[in-house]
C-alpha cells in the first residue's frame, strides 16, 4: 500500500460537493471510552457513544450555490457529510466516510485580515459514522 | 411525494436538470438545498377534466 498525499479529496456537506472551495479537511472518528475498572483489577474500558468530530476549511464564496449559499442555513442543523480520500469511486484504497446526523453549530461568513484569502471553519460534531469500501 | 429538479453542477444526489423524488433525498435538508439554489421543488401539473355542457 503507498502512502497517499490529499490532493483531490472528495467533499459533500448535505449533498452538495464543494472539495474545490476547500483546502483542509479532518475527519476524527472517535468511540468514547466508559471506564469499567473494578476493585481488585487494572484500569479497563469499554467502547461508548461515537463522538465525531469533521473539520472544514472553505474558502469563501458568496456567488449562488457556492460556499456562503450552501452553508449558511445549514447552521443550526444535522446533515449528512460524505469523504473520500479521492474523487474517484469508492473501493477499498479509496474508501468513504458518511456521517449523518452530523451538527454544524457555527459559520463565519466574513474572517480573514487584510490581503488574506477568506476563509470559513466549519466544525461538525456528532452523528454517526460509517466507512464503505464497495 | 414531491419532486425536485437539479439546478446546479455541485448537488452530488443528481446531475443539472435532472429530476430527483424526494424520497432520494432521504437525510439532506432540503429546504437548505432550495434556499441555496441547488434544488427546485417542481409543481405538480394539475389535469383539467373539462365537462361540458352538453355532456352533463
Amino acid at each position: 500500500m503507498a502512502q497517499i498525499v490529499l490532493k483531490d479529496a472528495s467533499i459533500s456537506i448535505g449533498g452538495v460537493e464543494l472539495a474545490d472551495r476547500s483546502n483542509s479537511v479532518e475527519v476524527n472518528y472517535e468511540i468514547e471510552s466508559v471506564e469499567v475498572t473494578a476493585f481488585g483489577g487494572n484500569r479497563s474500558f469499554v467502547g461508548g457513544l461515537q463522538n465525531n468530530t469533521c473539520t472544514v476549511e472553505l474558502m469563501q464564496d458568496f456567488a449562488a450555490t457556492e460556499t456562503e449559499a450552501t452553508i449558511f442555513p445549514l447552521v443550526g442543523t444535522q446533515v449528512t457529510l460524505v469523504f473520500k480520500p479521492t474523487s474517484d469511486a469508492v473501493g477499498a484504497d479509496n474508501p468513504s466516510y458518511t456521517i449523518s446526523g452530523a451538527y454544524l453549530s457555527s459559520h463565519t461568513p466574513i474572517a480573514a485580515a487584510v490581503g488574506e484569502l477568506a476563509m470559513t471553519s466549519l466544525t461538525f460534531t456528532g452523528g454517526t459514522l460509517v466507512k464503505a469500501t464497495s | 411525494m414531491a419532486s425536485y429538479k437539479v439546478l446546479s453542477n455541485r448537488f452530488s444526489l443528481g446531475k443539472k436538470g435532472e429530476t430527483v423524488d424526494s424520497a432520494l433525498l432521504d437525510g439532506c435538508n432540503i429546504g437548505a438545498l432550495v434556499e441555496a439554489g441547488h434544488l427546485a421543488e417542481v409543481s405538480a401539473k394539475v389535469s383539467k377534466t373539462v365537462t361540458s355542457e352538453q355532456e352533463k
